[in-house]
């Protein structure tokens, strides 16, 4: 049986460990998340020569064994602890050509550990652009350890690299600095206290500021241990990181020399452009504008033929199989349920394909910057931009964009807010209803219906900005309050990274949310193809006796049955039972089912309407007329006028009508507190507002 | 016979996607809780 060896991918972030990890593994990859938490775990098999396998994990970027936050906690962990089942046999550290010096800090604690390490120096083909030469003899023997010269761009050093990865077991543990030069007394003290453990472990242990999820740290019985102050323990942490840096600028004074006058930079002068006080925001802007409309109008060709493609199929089921409930739940709940999910796939891999070009280019990095100054006044990060802008298309993939936001408070609030931004779903509820009572003419050119759009958009982001202000001041998160940001260098994206993270992202989305997605619809068929009682398994019979006298033909006929049906199914009596809450926003109970029908998904309020109104199809223009002719049975008005229309369209713009948005809220806080809460006060908050609303306008 | 088929697919199909989600979301097996919060913002991971 061929052996298996358990690598683990380390490094600063920018370093190119990505791309790495794709060279070893290329599509023999897989990604989840760690147990409890949402750190996303990337692993993969990679085939050495002589048939041994390495299983290769890419742990999240961190600087260095001073945890302080969730991803750099993964990191220590795993290597703290010998059971775990993905510890080690060898660590592969990632380095930057160009930052050596700051990517060797971690490479050192790590071989402290007494892991075999090796070292990845990546990015050769910049070496000669920046005039740098490295002896790679000195750098191997005073470090101790293998070094590999990499160019994932050029595809240089990975056979190497893989077998050094192969003969691991000829690397020394020897480590980089000896732990008692930090303070001889503690460190006799500390061995004293605990004479069978490793020294530099118990260091790592008792100096982190994040608890552990594994690690016991009673059982260690490290909290009996101090002998110091918090403040004393970060003094000797800094005066360990200053002995390490002293003997790597020794280590490179030898092995490293850079010319200066040999580089050849554009960098500061594209940083000067695109981080400008001016030019930065307008650059940003158009490339905004130009992701915006891909979303909108690239993914409309696929999401169209997706659409179309899964309503022939439910037709051709409906066709072949014999008739009966089965064919039905296949052809109107699995079937449409699917495609609810499916038709999703082009805008979030449009998304990901533009944010991952924009990462892996260095572009991003410099937005964040820019952003940062704009948003932290209401309690975001400069990374919230991009999630509240993905929010316009669709909040499922924009949630998924918060990952890259390191603070949790600051996440958190991304997270909760981002729903208020007027994501497609909603277009459709927007259109029919605004067509409906906003009447047509014009300012300064444009109409009034279109304003109305637009205001609603602003509404909706308005809404995302003013609730992060609150959150900020009300949720009781300590967060540090500092910004750092590595400005990693431009380069051109690698087409293969945007690939696999576009797939990854996707497959994420899919297997993920759409199950869920997948497990609701069948319910909510369900709800809509039941009901108690006579009404509902006699309809035929009333609906035919009811319109008898009446000169209707068949497919009207089964029309009515259809809308007598789902009028008295579960989810018809559900409309029924809420219509007492709901009429004081100027709604009936027709109106009700659409909106309890749409919780799973906002665009199916327009499909409900069209089966209640008795319409066969889903064409607004059908469904606006039946609409416009609806009568108030209360008040003998016309059911949608002018204040029910702005209260619906109100409630629209700030409930958390969507099902699949909180699954992911669930999936992304690993707790169902968050999104109780954001359903609980969006839907509340809509409600009032559209209670107002009606009340005023009436 | 092809009505009480269909009957029990339907219906099966009904408590797999019902399962699925209590499964999913109400009863989670104790080893996916992580034992901690994940650092001092309290963020509950």
């Amino acid at each position: 049986m061929s052996k298996q060896i358990n690598v683990a991918l380390i490094g600063n972030p920018n370093t190119g460990k990505t791309s790495v990890f794709n060279a070893l593994t290329g599509l023999n990859q897989k990604v989840g998340n760690y147990p409890g938490i949402t750190v996303e775990k990337k692993e993969g098999i990679c085939k050495l020569p002589r048939g041994v396998k390495a299983h290769i994990l890419d742990l999240p970027g961190t600087y260095s064994l001073n945890a302080s936050s969730l991803d750099e906690n993964v990191v220590i962990e795993l290597l703290l602890n010998k059971n775990d089942k993905d510890f080690p046999d060898v660590a592969l550290i990632i380095t930057d050509v160009e930052n050596l010096k700051r990517n060797l800090l971690l490479f050192t604690q790590i071989k402290d550990l007494k892991i075999p390490t090796i070292l990845a120096i990546n990015m050769a083909d910049r070496m000669n652009r920046k005039g740098i030469k490295l002896d790679l003899e000195i750098l191997e023997r005073r470090l101790n350890t293998k070094i590999a010269l990499l160019s994932t761009r050029k595809n240089t050093g990975i056979d190497t690299l893989k077998d050094l990865i192969n003969n691991y077991k000829t690397i020394s543990t020897e480590p980089c600095l000896d732990t008692s030069t930090i303070d001889t007394e503690y460190f006799q003290n500390l061995k004293k206290a605990f004479p069978n453990q490793d020294l530099y472990k118990l260091w790592v242990v008792i100096t982190q500021d994040v608890n552990f999820g594994k690690i016991d740290r009673n059982e260690l019985a490290i909290e009996k241990f101090k002998t110091k102050s918090k403040s004393e323990l970060k003094r000797l942490q800094q005066k360990e990181t200053i002995k390490r840096y002293q003997f790597i600028n020794d280590v490179l004074k030898e092995g490293q020399t850079i010319d200066t006058a040999n580089a050849r930079d554009l960098r500061s002068k594209l940083d000067r452009i695109l981080t400008h006080k001016v030019f930065g925001y307008l650059i940003f802007f158009i490339i905004l504008l130009t992701i915006f409309q891909a979303i909108y109008d690239w993914a409309s060709v696929p999401m169209d033929f997706i659409d179309g493609a899964f309503a022939s199929l439910s037709h051709w089921l409906k066709g072949v199989l014999p008739s009966g409930v089965f064919t039905d739940l296949l052809a109107e709940g699995i079937i449409p349920g699917l495609g609810g999910i499916v038709i999703f796939i082009p805008q979030i891999a449009f998304l990901f394909l533009f944010i991952a070009v924009l990462e892996e280019s260095g572009y991003m990095s410099r937005v964040v910057f820019l952003m940062d100054r704009v948003m932290r006044r209401f309690g975001l990060s400069g990374k919230s931009v991009v999630p509240l802008i993905s929010g316009t298309a669709c909040a499922i993939p924009a949630i998924m964009a918060t990952r890259n936001i390191e603070n949790w408070k600051e996440r958190l609030i991304t997270i909760l807010v981002t729903p208020f931004t007027t994501c497609s779903a909603r277009l459709p509820v927007y259109l029919i209803i605004i067509a409906l009572v906003i009447p047509e003419g014009r300012f300064i050119g444009l109409s009034y219906q279109a304003l109305s759009l637009m205001l609603l958009y602003l509404i909706g982001f308005g809404a995302a900005i003013i609730s992060a202000y609150i959150l900020d001041r009300t949720l009781k998160i300590r967060r540090k309050t500092f910004f750092v940001i590595e400005m990693p260098n431009y380069k051109l994206p690698l087409l293969k990274n945007v690939v696999f993270t576009v797939i990854e992202k996707t497959k994420s989305f899919v297997l993920g949310a759409g199950k869920i997605i997948l497990a609701i619809s069948i319910i909510l068929w369900f709800l809509a193809s039941f009901g108690p009682g006579d009404q509902f398994n006699e309809a035929d019979r009333i609906v035919k006796t009811e319109f008898a006298n009446q000169q209707m033909d068949e497919s009207e006929l089964q029309q009515k049955i259809a809308a007598h049906k789902l009028e008295h199914s579960y989810i018809g009596l559900t409309g029924r039972a809420i219509e007492p809450i709901i009429e004081p926003l100027g709604y009936d109970w027709k109106i009700g089912i659409a909106i309890v029908c749409s919780f799973a998904a906002r665009e199916v309020f327009v499909g409900t309407l069209a089966t209640i109104y008795s319409v066969g199809n889903d064409d607004e223009e059908t469904i606006k007329s039946r609409m416009s002719k609806e009568i108030n049975p209360v008040l003998g008005v016309p059911l949608f006028n002018f204040a029910s229309g702005i209260s619906l369209l109100l409630f629209y713009a700030f409930a958390m009508q969507c099902m699949s948005t909180l699954a992911i809220v669930k999936r992304e806080t690993n707790s169902w507190k968050w999104p109780i809460l954001q359903l609980v006060l969006m839907s509340a908050f809509a409600y009032v507002v559209a209670l107002i609303a009606y009340q005023l306008l009436k | 016979m092809n009505s009480l088929i269909q009957n029990i697919l339907i219906f099966s199909a009904l408590i797999l996607s019902i399962g699925f989600l209590v499964r999913k979301y109400i009863w989670i097996p104790k080893k996916k809780k992580a034992n901690k919060a994940c650092g001092q913002d309290g963020c509950g991971c």
